[in-house]
């Protein structure tokens, strides 16, 4: 249901094609395996350090050249452009319906080289300084980020992916030269199109015009023996606490079998087809608010509950009592089919619209995974796989993330 | 979309597309907006998929749905001085059938039994705006500029409102006095689907088509209204009448201004809030048809808003004709973008229902593409509301 043609590039670019006959809009992206956590590199033999924000900043300046700025650029072929980082990748898409070929050459003439000066850098500072803000005051982001460093004191993914006001003081032109360098290579690469679209014309393309540079640096790995997790509270003016309760996953197991076993399990603490959602509610501990997200990269991963309310430590607890539960009475095998079904037919669902198809084809790219794989990894799952996963889902590898109103 | 009257009041909107993988259909129950309505209309959407006759608890229907690996949700809508209750499910097509036989269980066999929660649900939504700070700004600027409006009304209800509500009452109102539309789009036929309608939602014949909205405004006086709260950056929200109607051909002149004026990342106000000054992340108009309403809002710091408001009156003033094809390139890409998403097609073709317009995308596509001039589409609009939240 679900048919992409792939093909690896002779200047190492992965390019995605998904055609989608009858389609109106086309969409072209290309990402690179470069994102927040990626501060710490080896380049021509030297160990660098940078500020956190760096991938995000650099994410920020590629729209501009000597003589152009590429938003005015696309725009002026009546496409919409826009880019976004996460911990693990940096994407740079256009999506329209006319132009389509013309809009590639300018997506590959923007990422093929880096225009940066003083001037430039400083006024970018001042933009991002407010997008931090704007962060600031989400509290959802900020409890988001306080679970990842509850269960994480070395990754970098414990950071906000734009870092914060004063390590984006640090960025300088040399930084940004050194990032680019090192990381937007073509191996790094990866190019991915949606629509009504021939997937030939687009790889020879990309051959022709992708000029990127070669090579890779070695990126460090991050010590993830790592210390019990903490909890972490903060006050903000929210109406009641919310809260996330996460789990640090085994990063032993492959990122394609965490995501899917991750899906499964927390669906089966959190959807509204369990019963321990079902007890949770009935005993007012949880709400239409609770729900899951799977963070899920190479070498760190977090699965996390979240919820609103003031029960926060009883559903935990609960949690982790339901988790037991399963580990010594067993799993329905037909209960997990069920959900792993519906979890393809979720699949089914998002790859109709081309957004939130490329951006999770640039997602699977960046930790090495083939998308199809996690498609028919979920015709594997077995309760065995969902039993051997289950332990990690323990008080050990838990952090609480509150954030509460004032005087709460 | 092809428009089929089920009956009286009951009006079945299809369109058969094999581009998409999935089948989606809504069941809509169009509503007048008002005060004493709001909360108890916002609590039947709450309760429907609690339990059903055949499915009796929420865990029930969530089983079925992943048994016929259907999405299925229940939500409340305000589409200008509609408020609008809508079951919404998406499937794959093999299962349309059984989504609709469990639609029509939910929507015409509730059995009420977890009335606590519901409320609990509604309570939640309407406090938890609190902790979205941009939509609290925007949400805060509409009542204030529409405090004497149905469109001030919130449509997620009242707190005050929520223990009185008779919820039983609630639904046998909504369904009733409601104008019914069901849509579905993509790899079914229409005669299928008018079949699952006529078999499984036997709504009874009806004559409440609503309400018009009123447009036009001249506030004496610009409000200015300013809270403080607790945050890292200032949220500004600013409301202007504009006084175009949304029907005439008046309106596709306004979109394409707004598209110049804040619309996009080369717009006015960005260019010169964010790219120039930078005094800024995000800035953007946008325009609320039904009520002829432009909402423009930014992230800023609070020492900066003279500045802003003035860059604000400045854009007014420097759009013109110059870029006006780009602008009009960009709405009828979105136009035609909006077809590749099923869910977009409908909201869509509810729009048009609401004001009587024409159903089919290209009709709009070509009032863009007539527009020649958006000088002077401005001239009556007036700022009615300045919000902003202090930090």
């Amino acid at each position: 249901m679900i048919n992409i043609i792939s093909k690896r590039l002779e200047n190492g670019v992965m390019c995605y094609v998904l055609p989608k006959k009858g389609y109106k809009e086309k969409l072209a992206m290309v990402a690179f395996r470069y994102g927040s956590r990626d501060i710490n590199f080896k380049k021509d033999g030297r160990d660098i350090a940078q500020p956190y924000g760096i991938a995000h900043f650099l994410e920020h300046k590629m729209f501009e050249d000597e003589s152009i700025n590429f938003f005015d650029s696309f725009t002026k072929l009546g496409i919409d452009t826009n880019a976004y980082t996460n911990f693990t990748t940096t994407a740079y898409y256009f999506r329209g319906c006319d132009n389509f070929d013309k809009g590639l050459s300018l997506l590959f003439k923007m990422v093929n080289s880096l225009y940066i000066t003083d001037e430039n850098i400083k006024k970018e500072k001042g933009i991002i300084e407010q997008e931090i803000k704007m962060y600031e005051d989400d509290p959802y982001w900020e409890m988001h980020f306080n679970t990842l460093k509850g269960l994480y004191k070395n990754d970098p993914c414990r950071e906000s992916i734009a870092g914060s006001v004063e390590s984006v003081e640090k960025i300088t032109e040399n930084m940004l030269k050194e990032s680019y360098e090192g990381f937007y290579t073509g191996e790094n690469c990866v190019l991915i199109a949606v629509g009504d679209i021939e997937s030939k014309t687009v790889f020879e393309k990309a051959e022709k015009e992708l000029d990127l540079n070669k090579g890779n640096v070695e990126r460090a790995c991050y010590n993830n023996e790592e210390a019990k997790p903490k909890n972490i509270s903060v006050k903000k003016s929210v109406d009641r606490p919310l809260y996330n309760i996460g789990f640090r996953q085994n990063t032993k197991y492959p990122a394609e079998e965490r995501t899917c076993v991750g899906n499964i399990i927390m669906n089966m603490l959190t959807a509204k087809s369990s019963e321990l959602r079902e007890e949770l509610v009935r005993r007012r501990l949880a709400d239409s608010a609770f729900g899951f997200e799977n963070v899920v990269g190479n070498d760190f991963g977090a699965s996390i509950i979240k919820g609103e309310g003031e029960g926060y430590r009883a559903v935990a607890d609960k949690i982790t009592d339901e988790t037991q539960k399963y580990m010594t009475y067993g799993i329905n095998s037909e209960y997990v089919r069920r959900l792993a079904d519906m979890e393809k037919a979720k699949m089914i669902f998002e790859s109709q619209d081309i957004y939130s198809f490329a951006s999770f084809a640039a997602d699977c790219f960046s930790k090495n995974i083939e998308m199809l794989d996690i498609y028919n990894y979920y015709d594997k799952i077995d309760v065995d796989i969902i039993l051997k996963h289950m332990t990690e889902y323990s008080r050990d590898n838990m952090a609480l993330s509150v954030v509460s109103g004032e005087g709460a | 979309m092809k428009k089929t009257d089920i009956k009286e009041g009951v009006a079945l909107y299809t369109e058969e597309t094999e581009k998409f993988d999935t089948s989606d259909f809504c069941i809509l129950l169009e509503l007048p907006l008002k005060r004493e309505r709001a909360t108890s209309n916002a609590l039947v959407s709450k309760i429907l998929m609690k339990g059903c006759n055949k499915y009796i608890t929420e865990r029930e229907i969530a089983v079925r749905l992943e048994e016929i690996r259907t999405i299925m949700e229940c939500s409340i809508m305000k589409k200008g001085e509609e408020h609008i209750i809508q079951l919404y499910f998406s499937t794959l097509p093999e299962f349309a059938e059984e989504a609709f036989e469990l639609a029509g269980n939910i929507l015409f066999e509730p059995i009420f039994n977890n009335i606590d929660e519901a409320k609990r649900d509604l309570r939640a939504d309407i406090e938890g705006l609190l902790n979205n700070k941009r939509r609290y700004a925007v949400e805060k600027c509409i009542e204030n500029m529409c405090a004497y409006e149905d469109f001030g009304v919130s449509g997620d209800g009242y707190i005050e409102d929520i223990d009185s509500v008779d919820i039983k009452e609630a639904y046998e109102y909504a369904m009733d006095n409601s104008h019914v539309v069901v849509m579905s789009v993509g790899k079914i036929n229409s005669s299928t689907v008018e079949e699952y309608v006529r078999t499984y939602l036997p709504f009874a014949e009806r004559n409440n088509r609503p309400y018009g909205n009123s447009y036009l405004s001249s506030p004496e006086g610009v409000k200015e209204i300013e809270e403080k709260m607790d945050i890292s950056q200032g949220k500004l929200a600013m409301g202007i009448r504009l006084n175009i109607d949304p029907k005439g051909s008046d309106w596709y002149k306004a979109l394409v201004a707004n598209e110049l004026f804040g619309g996009s990342a080369n717009s006015e106000l960005f260019m010169e809030a964010r790219e120039k000054e930078s005094l800024c992340y995000y800035i953007s108009s946008k325009l609320l048809r039904f009520k002829s309403i432009m909402i423009i809002e930014a992230g800023i710091e609070d020492k900066n808003k003279e500045k802003v408001e003035e860059i604000v009156e400045n854009a007014f003033d420097n759009i013109n004709d110059k870029d006006i094809e780009t602008a009009k390139t960009a709405i009828v890409n979105s136009f035609n973008a909006a077809e590749d998403k099923a869910e977009m097609i409908m909201d869509y073709s509810l729009g048009q229902i609401i004001l009587d317009g024409p159903q089919d995308i290209s009709e709009g596509i070509d009032e863009i593409k007539k527009v020649r001039s958006i000088e002077g589409i401005f001239d009556s609009c007036v700022l009615d509301t300045v919000y902003m939240l202090r930090s």
